[in-house]
């Protein structure tokens, strides 16, 4: 299985020097990046701002930047691997090679779950490693360039803070992995299906769903289920819930500690939705691994 | 006696509209030969090959070294390697990683082996398939099969595009450094010529059926053919011959069977060579 696992970091190069640029474009960013730009954004607040700030709404606040530091390398990865799994059992099927592939003693279910692993496991922890430079590295850099100014304040390291964050965003990844399952287990069944063409497969069906829904019943349920199951993970993480526009530091710092005390994925585990979704995992899996074993295109 | 390596009882593989590009074909592949499966395009070949190799579904039945490659082709690719032709290893496998691969999944594989075979070659670990060769490229697909420890080498055109000095090196390693008497290839290619002289056994195939299957030695007394004088045609004609073509302005026939002491002073008598034959074979048949 590790041999596998690396043959796709063989083809797929992008897996992990995407994510490596990002992050080495965030530490750059903060660091080189114009001085003020941070302070400036804070300033606006003003006076009022350093008030509301009390050392624990610190703390939280520590704890929100190190987070949304994993943000853009999430984003990033997302797309590589998206690609990723849509090409994973087509072009091998293209370029003749999965001849060469089905050469050697590897079954079908070991192959496809390669491909899995890769894009639900081994690609978010590498973006988990990362994230933990990250974080330090952009963190210092900020730090740097608020000492000195009234909002030094911001710049104090919590060593344990930082670490709890960080062990939530790795039990955050494993959830999301779960939640994705269905999508990545999707992705690669269309792989395995399409002849040519993979990426009109993967987005005009959908695209076809809805339009008819909306004609012909004027709602919109298959976009609100796909919407759902996009970022549904994000939503009850407290990030893209509609937030009403806050006036004043107070309330704005109050959303951002509240959101801190939200990081936590966990509580997901409870959703039923998440539990069907890893069985249609489980089916769109097997449907991948049966049409790779018998399709006959060669 | 010893165990077939494959024995295939009525294979038959339909396709939508009564199309069947295996049509109760049935053969058996004994350890310590190398069998050239030949037919037209289109007259199941691949699909025979593809049947062994467990890439198809298929009717009838079928046991490659003991297993069925619908059932058990997982545990089957240990002992079977197969190369398709040149194109399939993907341009961007590096050497160092295709060597990496098939160690990592191959129980099989002595790597130690490969890297002797590639040192002999030019073919730099450090190059990727798109950078090599054609010919490179099956060089390299020949170290990896030759350093695993197979007993079946199923070959589908192998040296397909390859020029002649590429291909002469191929099968002249086939034969040195892999084959022996545990060990059986199975060959289709459409260079009847060239592998002409490492067969040990030869099957035709037409629309999906075996239509000869035999040993290369018994050819010689199964098949002649006469170089009839123009005088004694009509004779030649009553033996019945299943083919016959204009040479030069002379007449060829092809016997099956028929002794050559009866064809005695009606011209020239010679073995048909395997091109001869094949597409005499098939035209004949076709009338």
């Amino acid at each position: 299985m590790i041999t596998l696992m690396r043959r796709e970091l063989w083809e797929h190069r992008g897996l992990w020097i995407a994510p490596l640029v990002t992050a080495a474009l965030i530490v750059l960013a903060t660091v080189l990046g114009s001085s003020q730009s941070g302070a400036m954004t804070i300033s606006m607040q003003g006076h009022d701002f350093l008030q509301s700030l009390t050392a624990d709404r610190q703390t939280k606040f520590f704890m929100v930047f190190v987070a949304a530091m994993m943000v853009p390398q999430l984003v990033v990865a997302l797309v590589v691997v998206f690609f990723y799994l849509l090409d994973s059992l087509y072009s091998e099927r293209k370029d003749r090679s999965i001849l060469f592939w089905k050469s050697m003693p590897v079954s079908d279910a070991a192959t496809v779950g390669s491909k899995a692993l890769v894009a639900l496991v081994l690609v978010p922890l590498w973006v988990w490693l990362l994230s933990l430079l990250v974080s330090a590295l952009a963190f210092a850099g900020i730090a740097m360039k608020l000492s000195g100014t009234p909002y030094a304040l911001l710049g104090t390291w919590h060593t344990g803070a930082w670490l709890a964050v960080q062990g939530l965003l790795l039990s955050n990844l494993l959830v999301a992995a779960l939640w994705y399952a269905p999508i990545a287990a999707a992705l690669l069944f269309l792989s395995a299906f399409a002849r040519r063409a993979v990426f009109l497969w993967a987005m005009v069906p959908p695209v076809l769903v809805m339009f008819v829904e909306q004609v012909a019943f004027g709602t919109e349920r298959f976009a609100d289920f796909l919407q759902y199951r996009f970022i549904g993970f994000f939503n009850s993480l407290g990030f893209l819930t509609n937030r009403p526009k806050l006036e004043g530091a107070d309330a704005q710092i109050g959303m951002i500690t509240t959101m801190a005390g939200k990081l936590s994925a966990l509580p997901q585990l409870a959703n039923v939705d998440l539990w069907l979704g890893l069985a249609a995992a489980a089916a769109l899996g097997y449907g991948a691994i049966r049409l790779r074993r018998y399709r006959d295109d060669t | 006696m010893t165990t077939p390596v494959i024995e295939a009882r009525g294979l038959v593989k339909a396709y939508a509209g009564d199309r069947r590009a295996l049509d109760n074909a049935s053969f058996t592949i004994q350890p310590g030969r190398i069998v050239g499966l030949i037919g037209p395009n289109g007259a199941g070949k691949t699909t025979a090959l593809k049947a062994i190799l467990g890439l198809t579904p298929f009717e009838g039945e079928l046991n490659v070294l003991g297993r069925d490659p619908r059932r058990q082709r997982d545990d089957l690719m240990q002992d079977v390697c197969f190369i398709a032709d040149v194109a399939v290893l993907p341009k961007w496998l590096r050497v160092r990683n295709a060597l990496d691969f098939v160690a990592g999944v191959h129980p099989k594989f002595k790597r130690e082996r490969a890297e002797e075979f590639l040192r002999k070659t030019d073919i730099r670990l450090e190059s990727r398939v798109r950078e090599l060769s054609r010919g490179m490229v099956t060089q390299l697909h020949l170290a990896l099969i030759l350093a695993i420890d197979a007993r079946l080498l199923v070959l589908d055109e192998p040296t397909l595009g390859l020029d002649l000095l590429y291909r002469r090196a191929f099968y002249d390693t086939l034969l040195n450094d892999y084959f022996d008497e545990q060990r059986a290839i199975l060959v289709t290619t459409h260079q009847i010529e060239e592998i002409e002289n490492i067969l040990t056994d030869v099957m035709f195939i037409q629309h999906g059926r075996i239509v000869l299957d035999t040993p290369v030695e018994a050819l010689a007394e199964r098949f002649v053919q006469l170089v009839a004088a123009p005088a004694r045609l009509a004779d030649a004609r009553a033996l019945q011959p299943f083919y016959e073509r204009e040479v030069f302005g002379r007449t060829a026939l092809i016997y099956d069977g028929v002794e050559p002491a009866r064809l005695a002073g009606m011209g020239e008598l010679r073995t048909p060579s395997l091109a001869d034959l094949f597409v005499a074979r098939m035209q004949g048949a076709a009338k």
